[in-house]
């Protein structure tokens, strides 16, 4: 016999993974009527999972992971500050080159050991699409999202 | 009949069979759960699910 707490933990993870599949196929879909209602049906399925995660916690099926510690965040903060400032730098000499240096050099700079140093990142900088896909904090998510 | 790609098409037949199955156990589970906000949120699953069940539906059947 399933409790409460079971119950409510399966709606909890089942409505999570369908976020994510709505979510895919509404990019996926071709058809402007089709993601339309995907996307809708997306956005209700959040405030579902929305709902059956206060449940969950009240009736004590879920505990949520601590927050993080302030030592940590700030160890991530510094190192993405530091990233930051190489980028900056290495944008500014870039510019003194040009873009035709740009192309030259985008191949190098990503595959050589240099990456994230000195005029290495100032390439980098440049390809703002492709280090989107690479940051590791916007690929994974929001911590409040993925503790769910 | 609308005009869908097999891509989705594909998704079409995921979606629908993961919706009759939260419908399924949104009903079953409803039935024997004690907490009445459980309870009550499942009863809404279960409508939530059948009208997307109809929803997605439209475009295998119009």
């Amino acid at each position: 016999m399933l409790r409460d707490q079971d119950i409510a933990l399966d709606f909890l993870f089942g409505v999570k993974a369908s976020i994510l599949d709505l979510t895919r196929a509404a990019v996926e879909a071709e058809n402007p009527r089709l993601k339309q209602m995907l996307i809708q049906m997306r956005n209700q399925a959040e405030q579902s999972h929305e709902e059956i995660y206060q449940i969950s916690e009240r009736i004590n099926a879920y505990q949520a992971a601590a927050p993080a510690e302030y030592q940590h965040i700030q160890r991530v903060s510094q190192f993405f500050q530091q990233n930051q400032e190489d980028m900056m730098r290495g944008a500014a000499v870039s510019q003194q080159y040009g873009s035709q240096q740009y192309a030259s050099t985008y191949q190098g700079s990503y595959y050589g050991n240099n990456y994230g140093v000195g005029t290495g990142s100032s390439q980098y900088q440049r390809g703002t699409s492709y280090f989107e896909n690479v940051n590791p904090v916007q690929s994974q998510g929001s911590q409040y999202y993925r503790n769910k | 009949m609308a005009q869908i790609s097999n891509m989705e098409l594909e998704n079409l037949r995921h979606l629908i069979s993961a919706e009759q199955l939260c419908y399924a156990k949104a009903r079953a589970f409803a039935q024997q759960v004690s907490d009445p906000q459980l309870k009550s949120y499942l009863e809404k699953q279960a409508r939530s699910a059948e009208q997307s069940i109809q929803n997605l539906n439209q475009f295998l059947f119009s």
